[in-house]
């Protein structure tokens, strides 16, 4: 984990931020794709049509 | 090498479960914070909301609904209505406002897409939820939706209200719980309508007769099935038998 940090370009302030939005824009990836998965397989919402 | 399958398997496990967790526990989450809203909101539309008396006239253009009624269930006249619901735990029938005679309807204009319609209430299955308009992504995650371009609930047509099984709190879980004879209200702007099950199928999501406007006044639930799975549809189909708008429709929905 510290390895991927350390690659991180900048200072450790700038790493930090860089971390935090890559983190943040994963997040957000994994939950579309989990959103996506549960409409597709698990449950449309039960619609017609 | 066998250390990085095992961290592998490990974040795919971890993945797995989160999975679980999101669709369950994450999504009903979104859906109660929805349902508050809603609830806010019909409580404000019904107290705005001033009902509109126009004289029905029955739509002969429309078809007749193709489900037979099941043998030996009781028709509308053959009901005490007030006692049923009563021990059902349901709220009571609206009756007519005053002034309102037998051939006229109470009717409402349909709430904006999101807007609260009603209270769905079926003791069979343990629902008790606000419907909200619309039956795309964003609305299903309040709560249960009613299909747009259908018929309000207590109006004349289909009214169809769709409703997650599994996530989004998953209003409609245990409908398969609901059997001909079973008793539903549904409260709008209008007042009370009660409806009394009469079908209970399974169809492909692709067959869209279940949502054609028929003669008389009907209520058709959709949901997914089986649980967890959205390869099929759970339908309830049940007609209108009481509220302020049945002096009128109940003969054309027999």
């Amino acid at each position: 984990m510290t390895g991927w940090f350390g690659r991180l370009p900048g200072p450790t302030a700038l790493r930090v931020a860089i971390a935090i939005v890559l983190a943040v824009g994963l997040a957000a990836l994994l939950l579309l794709g989990y959103e996506w998965l549960g409409r597709a397989f698990l449950d449309s919402g039960g619609t017609i049509g | 090498m066998a250390r990085r399958v095992g961290w592998a398997l490990l974040a795919v496990g971890v993945l797995l479960g989160a999975f679980v967790g999101y669709e369950l526990w994450v999504t009903s989450l979104v859906a109660r914070h929805g349902q508050a809203g809603l609830q806010a909101e019909l409580e404000e539309r019904s107290a705005a909301a001033v009902p509109a008396v126009v004289r029905y006239e029955a739509d002969t253009g429309r078809a007749v609904s193709p489900l037979s009624l099941p043998a030996g269930l009781p028709g509308p006249g053959e009901i005490d209505l007030a006692a049923a619901l009563a021990s059902a735990g349901l709220p009571p029938a609206s009756s007519p406002p005053p002034g309102v005679g037998e051939g006229d309807l109470v009717s409402e204009e349909p709430p904006p897409e999101g807007g609260p319609v009603g209270r769905i209430v079926i003791p069979a299955a343990g629902v008790d939820w606000t419907v909200v308009e619309g039956v795309s992504a964003a609305d299903l995650r309040r709560g249960a939706g009613h299909m747009p371009a259908t018929a309000l609930p207590g109006q004349p047509g289909n009214a169809v209200i769709s409703g997650h099984r599994t996530t989004y709190g998953a209003p409609f879980h245990h409908l398969d719980r609901v059997a001909p004879g079973d008793l539903i209200t549904v409260t709008t702007v209008t007042g009370t309508h009660a409806y009394q099950v009469v079908h209970v199928m399974v169809v492909r999501p692709s067959e869209v007769w279940v949502t054609e406007q028929w003669q008389g006044s009907w209520l058709t639930l959709t949901t997914c099935h089986p649980r967890f799975s959205a390869r099929q549809r759970l339908v309830v189909v049940a007609r209108l038998i009481g509220g302020p708008n049945a002096p009128a429709l109940v003969a054309g929905a027999v």
